[in-house]
């Protein structure tokens, strides 16, 4: 038995990441369909035989429609609110070297406050006779595990003396651990990158259960609404989008731009993630045309940190940090915005959720009482069809008045009118 | 970094957590240990290589007179990566942390966590349509009483309060057994379900109303079985024809994402359906919901939301006339 046998564990996340996607929010296609736009037959097999591996029962399922086989997720709010998704994460391939070296090092040195490279190779035991240690595999070990923040080193004159790195939990109390796993149950819901989140509560379980000999229980109290899961299929993208942000640099992206995948390089601002729909865009630059553009962030296929931005690109970045302020959400971001008027009426009595709604989601447009029971709401905003199905679900109570040259009174009109006809054929 | 890493895989985890100090563990054992932190489908090829009993082909146990025994004694240490640690850092500033962690406990995390340097900052995340006025603008701290209410709920214990609407409303010393406390992130509001024996009915109430909220001594430990039965009465469904329209199935698709749904894509026909369960609680959300996605996505079923929702499109489309 071997683990390069194992048809399960991934090199790559964006192997599964497309079919996942359309699994978990449409959940209504078939083999064919994807055949259709243009995944090959056995890449969907394989993807998606992975991705029934990755997930609980209960959660992915299958259904025969039309006499063809469906593959989709059932989430419900009330029954658990685990993130299955992130689960996923946890099926990146490896090699016999890499899980022996991580558990012997981390073994090894929890015994010693620091060993050299030399004093490492020694005490490793030898048990399998695939996996040769030798100073240069272990050193090549050792830097990945220095990169990923479980090992440290110094440099004492000619030697290098490696140790663990901090404990962070140690000088913490049982009680006070288990409020950061509620807490952490918490954020790696609802936060708009919540896979390290995932991560580290995973881990502080497992802290807890060996440090502390707690096994705490995988119950949540929590039962989240619009917490859009599907994102985290897009976090490691997302996590070179933040780096690059956060250390001013460029991003080179591939970005499906159907039916062809193109590449680019451009300068990242921020990322917007809208509440409602759940997606996520990058704001960005292009800082030869200096044009701003939103893109979706579902539709790039890989992302790398590029060249450091020089002075002038930074002083665009500042110069459009804000350009987004008046969209409803991310249209038309370099556009003037136009006054929206919208009269509402309702039961000032009995519906005053009307008024919270304005106060609370009305993007800080002005309320004006005109009489008993009619409000007047005058909202600047660069792009007003943006705003159309917001003002939609309000129904009968909202009537826009002035929408400047955008006119969506006259699309909202025609909508209902096209609603109203549709209903009555039925 | 990358997020994608084995470090992070869940072989790791369980290799890891079966490195507990325990000095042998039988093969039930072992595969009681598997199935309970293995999720999914169990990867055999994975499973028999890192457990080998063959000489030679050991990872990190050796199988001696049927039992597994750990190749280098001592215990497993947990060390977090530097996405979990960055991770750590950013709880401190996030804007929920006052509402889970005492000023004491925030302040050792601000500690311990002060010298990590952090290559991303989840503040250049934008978030927008999050309704204003919620819990993060709130100036009251929920640390407490989200404590006192998670204790109820793990413990099946009753919790004491004070709820009251100048006018409207006024419960003192009123007792419920709370089953569940619901986030919505849109909402940025807390609400807490729960059981009132008083009036024999499962309520919601929002967070923010609620006031002197402390631990009752009451238990009721068929409490969980009692809100599985009401979720399985009060569970309603509806069935919406949405347009094959991209822009409009993605958002209807996605808005309805964290209910449970059937879809189905008549490719003949071109048409979509979609198959949503909710629970009584949200009817009005999800008219909501239908109205904002216009005419290209239409109630099928029940036909009373259906003669509601056009009851409301009429009235809609007459006042532009």
């Amino acid at each position: 038995m071997a683990l390069n046998k194992s048809s399960l564990l991934i090199r790559d996340y964006e192997n599964i990441r497309q079919i996942l996607r359309d699994i978990y929010i449409f959940g209504c296609f078939t083999r064919d369909d994807f055949v259709e736009i243009g995944i090959s037959g056995r890449k969907y097999d394989n993807e998606q035989r992975r991705i029934n591996a990755y997930l609980p029962n209960k959660f992915i399922q299958k259904r025969r429609v039309n006499k063809k086989v469906l593959q989709y997720c059932r989430y419900n709010m009330t029954d658990s609110s685990n993130n299955y998704l992130a689960d996923t994460y946890r099926n990146k391939s490896f090699t016999m070297l890499d899980i022996m070296s991580y558990l012997y090092v981390v073994l090894i040195m929890g015994e010693h406050d620091e060993l050299t490279l030399a004093e490492i190779l020694d005490a490793m035991p030898i048990y399998n006779d695939e996996v040769e240690f030798t100073k240069d595999n272990i050193r090549l070990k050792l830097e990945e595990l220095q990169e990923n923040g479980i090992v440290i080193s110094v440099k004492e004159g000619r030697n290098v003396k490696y140790s663990l790195s901090q404990d962070i939990w140690e000088n913490f109390k049982d009680e006070e651990l288990e409020d950061i796993y509620q807490y952490l149950d918490f954020v790696k819901c609802v936060s708009p990158f919540e896979i390290p989140y995932y991560f580290l509560q995973k881990k502080l379980q497992l802290y807890l259960h060996i440090n502390r000999g707690i096994d705490i229980q995988e119950k949540s109290v929590f039962q989240f609404k619009q917490n859009h899961l599907f994102n985290s299929i897009d976090n490691d993208i997302l996590l070179v989008i933040l780096q690059a942000v956060k250390k001013h640099r460029s991003i080179k992206i591939k970005y499906l731009s159907n039916p062809h995948t193109i590449e680019f390089i451009t300068i990242p601002i921020k990322v917007i993630h809208d509440s409602t729909y759940g997606r996520q865009y990058l704001l960005c630059l292009n800082s030869e045309s200096e044009k701003v553009n939103v893109i979706r962030l579902d539709r790039i296929t890989d992302a790398k940190c590029y060249h450091l931005l020089s002075k002038d690109e930074l002083e665009y970045v500042d110069k459009y940090a804000d350009i987004d302020s008046n969209c409803w959400c991310t249209s038309r971001v370099d556009a003037e915005p136009i006054e929206v008027r919208i009269e509402f009426r309702f039961d000032e009595e009995k519906e005053d959720f009307i008024l919270q709604r304005l106060k609370r989601e009305g993007h800080g447009g002005k309320v004006e009482k005109l009489c008993d029971g009619s409000f007047l709401f005058i909202v600047n905003i660069s792009d007003p069809d943006e705003m159309i199905p917001w003002i939609r679900s309000f129904g009968e109570r909202a009537k826009v008045l002035s929408s400047g040259p955008n006119c969506i009174e006259k699309k909202i009109a025609a909508d209902w009118e096209k609603a109203v006809k549709k209903y009555e054929a039925l | 970094m990358k997020l994608f890493n084995e470090t992070e895989n869940k072989y790791y985890d369980v290799i890891s957590y079966l490195l507990d100090g325990t000095e042998a563990y039988s093969e039930n054992e072992i595969h009681q240990i598997l199935e309970k932190r293995l999720i999914g489908e169990a990867d055999f090829e994975v499973i028999d290589a890192l457990f080998s009993i063959e000489e030679g082909q050991e990872v990190a146990f050796k199988y001696e007179d049927g039992k597994y025994l750990p190749v280098i004694k001592g215990k497993m240490q947990v060390r977090n990566t530097t996405n979990e640690l960055q991770a750590a850092k950013s709880l401190v500033s996030n804007q929920y942390a006052k509402h889970f962690l005492s000023n004491e406990t925030a302040n050792k995390l601000s500690d311990v966590t002060n010298n990590i340097e952090s290559d991303w900052n989840i503040k250049d995340i934008v978030i927008k349509n999050q309704y204003k006025f919620g819990s993060t603008q709130e100036e009251r701290n929920y640390e407490k009483e989200l404590s006192i209410i998670a204790y109820g709920i793990q413990e099946h214990k009753s919790i004491v309060y004070d709820n009251k609407k100048s006018g409207v409303y006024e419960y003192i010393d009123a007792e419920v057994f709370p089953i569940k406390i619901e986030y919505s992130v849109v909402n940025d509001q807390f609400r807490i379900c729960a059981y009132d024996e008083k009036e024999d009915r499962f309520i919601k109430m929002n967070l923010v109303s609620m006031s002197n909220i402390r631990k009752g001594k009451r238990v009721l430990e068929t409490i969980e079985s009692e809100y599985e039965e009401f979720l399985k009465n009060n569970t309603k469904k509806i069935i919406l024809d949405v347009d094959p329209i991209d822009h409009v199935i993605e958002r209807c698709f996605r808005i309805f994402s964290f209910y449970d749904r059937k879809a189905v894509f008549d490719k003949d026909a071109n048409t979509y359906k979609l198959e949503i369960s909710y629970l009584k609680f949200d009817e009005n959300e999800v008219i909501r919901d239908i109205l904002s996605l216009g005419s290209n996505v239409m109630v099928m079923e029940p036909k009373r939301i259906q003669k509601e929702v056009l009851k409301r499109i009429k009235a809609a489309s007459i006042q532009y006339r």
